[in-house]
C-alpha cells in the first residue's frame, strides 16, 4: 500500500490537472459561441452568392474552367483539422475520414490545414503537397490562400478534381468529418437541398426566406425548360461575370469549411475537457477516501503501540 | 413618394443593411449604376468604389444623414431584380468605419507599385488603388452632398 505521502501528493497533481482541464473547459466554451455567431453571420452571403451562381448557370452558355470535369487521372485531398490536440478524436477522425478518401483513389495529392493533420500524415507516409496552419492569419485570407493554390493546381492539370474533407458542425455534441467535392465546382443544382455536408446543401437549406419568391419559380421553369421568369441581364458579360464568381464561390466554400472545422474543433475540446475534468474529480474523491483511511489506520496502530507498549510497563 | 425597392447589403461577417430604399449607386463593372424600383433583372460584378443609396423612411443612423447611406466596398456582385437588390462585398465600411492613416498609406504605396509593376501586377496594384480611394472617398464626401 501507498504511503500517505504518495497519496496526498497524487491527489495534489490531480487536483492541478483538472483546474487546467476546467480552465481549458471553459475557454472552449467561450469560444465556441464565437465560431458559431460568425458560422451563422456567414450564411446568408453564402445564399446570396449561391443564389447567383444558380441562375448564372441556368442562364446557360457561360463556360468556366472550373465547371467543367475532365476524366480523372490525379485526384486531390484537401483535409482540414486543428492545430492542437486535447480534443478527444477529432484530428484523428478527419484524418481517418481522409484516408478512407485516398483509399478509393489512386495516390492523391493532400493538401492540409492544420498542424495535427500535417503531422499524422506524416507519420501516415501521406505527406502534403501544400499545408497550412489553421490559426494565425483572418480566414478570409486563409481561404485565398488555399483557393489559389487549388485552383492553380487544378488549371495546369496538377489534379483533376479536389475533395474536401472537412468537420460538419451539427451541434456542440456531434461533429462529423465529411467529404465534399470541391473541384470541379458543381453548380447548385435548383432541385431541393441537396445531401448535407456540402456547405452549399447547408446554404440551400436556409434559402426559403425573402428571395423564395424570387428563386423557386425561376427555378422550376428552368427545369421544365421554360424560359426564365428573371432572364438575367450581365455587365460586362455572362463569362466575365462568371469568371469573378466561380473562384469567389470556391473561395467561400472553403472559408465556410474553415469556420465550421474551428467550431467543431472547440466543440470536441468542450467535450473532452468536461469529461477529463469529471474523470480527475472521480479520482480525486476516491484516492481521498484512501487517504483517510490509511491515516485513520496510522492512528489506530500509534494508539495501539502506545497502549501495549503501557500495559506493559504496568505488568 | 417615389416607389422602393429593397436593399440588402451582405458581406461574410453579416447583413450591414437591409431595408427599403429609393435608389441604389453602384460602382459597376461597367460604370456606376443607379438602380430604382422595377428595374430589370441584372448580374454585374463591381468595381471599387463607393456604394450609396437613398432609404425610403430613414431611422436611426441613417435619418442623420439625411437618409443616405454610403459605403466603401473593395468590390463584389450585384443582383438586381424587380423588387429587390442585392449587393454582395466582402467588406463593406461606412466613413465612421474607415482608417483614414491606413487607407492613405495603402494609397501611397499601391501608386508606388504602380510605377514600378507591369502585367497582371499592375492590375492588382490598381484594385489596391482604386480600393484605397473607395476608402477615402467615403470619409471625405460629405453625405449631405
Amino acid at each position: 500500500m501507498a504511503t500517505l505521502r504518495q497519496i496526498r501528493d497524487r491527489v495534489k497533481s490531480l487536483r492541478n490537472t483538472q483546474q487546467i482541464t476546467r480552465a481549458m473547459k471553459m475557454v472552449a466554451g467561450a469560444r465556441i459561441r464565437r465560431a458559431e455567431q460568425a458560422m451563422r453571420a456567414a450564411r446568408p452571403y453564402a445564399d446570396a452568392l449561391t443564389e447567383m451562381l444558380r441562375e448564372l448557370v441556368a442562364a446557360g452558355g457561360a463556360r468556366h474552367p472550373l465547371l467543367s470535369s475532365r476524366p480523372v487521372q490525379h485526384s486531390g485531398i484537401l483535409v482540414m483539422t486543428a492545430d492542437k490536440g486535447l480534443a478527444g478524436a477529432f484530428n484523428s477522425n478527419l484524418v481517418r475520414a481522409a484516408l478512407l478518401q485516398a483509399r478509393e483513389r489512386s495516390n492523391p495529392a493532400f493538401y492540409v490545414v492544420g498542424l495535427k493533420g500535417r503531422l499524422q500524415l506524416r507519420a501516415a507516409r501521406r505527406a502534403p503537397v501544400a499545408d497550412w496552419l489553421l490559426q494565425g492569419k483572418p480566414f478570409a485570407e486563409l481561404a485565398r490562400e488555399i483557393a489559389q493554390r487549388v485552383i492553380a493546381d487544378f488549371t495546369e492539370g496538377r489534379i483533376d478534381e479536389l475533395t474536401l474533407v472537412s468537420s460538419r458542425f451539427i451541434s456542440t455534441i456531434v461533429q462529423r468529418p465529411t467529404p465534399v467535392q470541391l473541384l470541379p465546382v458543381a453548380p447548385p443544382q435548383s432541385q431541393a437541398p441537396q445531401g448535407h455536408g456540402t456547405p452549399q446543401g447547408q446554404a440551400s437549406q436556409l434559402h426559403g426566406q425573402g428571395d423564395a419568391a424570387a428563386s423557386a419559380p425561376s427555378a422550376q421553369s428552368s427545369r421544365a425548360g421554360a424560359p426564365l421568369r428573371n432572364a438575367f441581364e450581365f455587365e460586362p458579360d455572362a463569362g466575365h461575370v462568371l469568371a469573378e464568381l466561380v473562384p469567389r464561390y470556391l473561395e467561400f466554400s472553403i472559408y465556410q469549411a474553415l469556420l465550421e472545422t474551428q467550431a467543431s474543433e472547440f466543440a470536441a475540446r468542450l467535450i473532452a475537457m468536461t469529461n477529463a475534468t469529471d474523470n480527475a474529480g472521480k479520482l480525486i474523491d476516491e484516492l481521498t477516501i484512501v487517504m483517510n483511511k490509511t491515516r485513520q489506520a496510522a492512528i489506530t496502530k500509534e494508539i495501539l503501540e502506545i497502549v501495549g507498549g503501557a500495559e506493559a510497563l504496568k505488568g | 413618394m417615389a416607389a422602393t425597392t429593397k436593399l440588402a447589403l451582405i458581406t461574410p461577417g453579416g447583413v450591414r443593411f437591409e431595408g427599403d430604399v429609393e435608389i441604389v449607386v453602384a460602382p459597376g463593372a461597367a460604370g456606376d449604376l443607379g438602380v430604382l424600383a422595377k428595374h430589370a433583372p441584372l448580374l454585374t460584378t463591381l468595381r471599387p468604389g463607393v456604394l450609396k443609396a437613398t432609404v425610403a423612411k430613414a431611422e436611426g443612423a441613417a435619418a442623420e444623414a439625411g437618409g443616405r447611406l454610403s459605403f466603401a466596398v473593395p468590390g463584389g456582385f450585384m443582383q438586381v431584380t424587380p423588387e429587390k437588390v442585392i449587393v454582395l462585398a466582402d467588406v463593406a465600411l461606412t466613413r465612421d468605419e474607415v482608417n483614414v492613416e491606413e487607407a492613405r498609406a495603402d494609397l501611397r504605396s499601391a501608386q508606388e507599385e504602380l510605377a514600378r509593376k507591369r502585367g497582371p501586377e499592375e492590375a492588382q496594384a490598381r484594385r489596391a488603388m482604386a480600393w484605397a480611394q473607395a476608402r477615402l472617398d467615403v470619409t471625405q464626401r460629405p453625405d449631405q452632398a
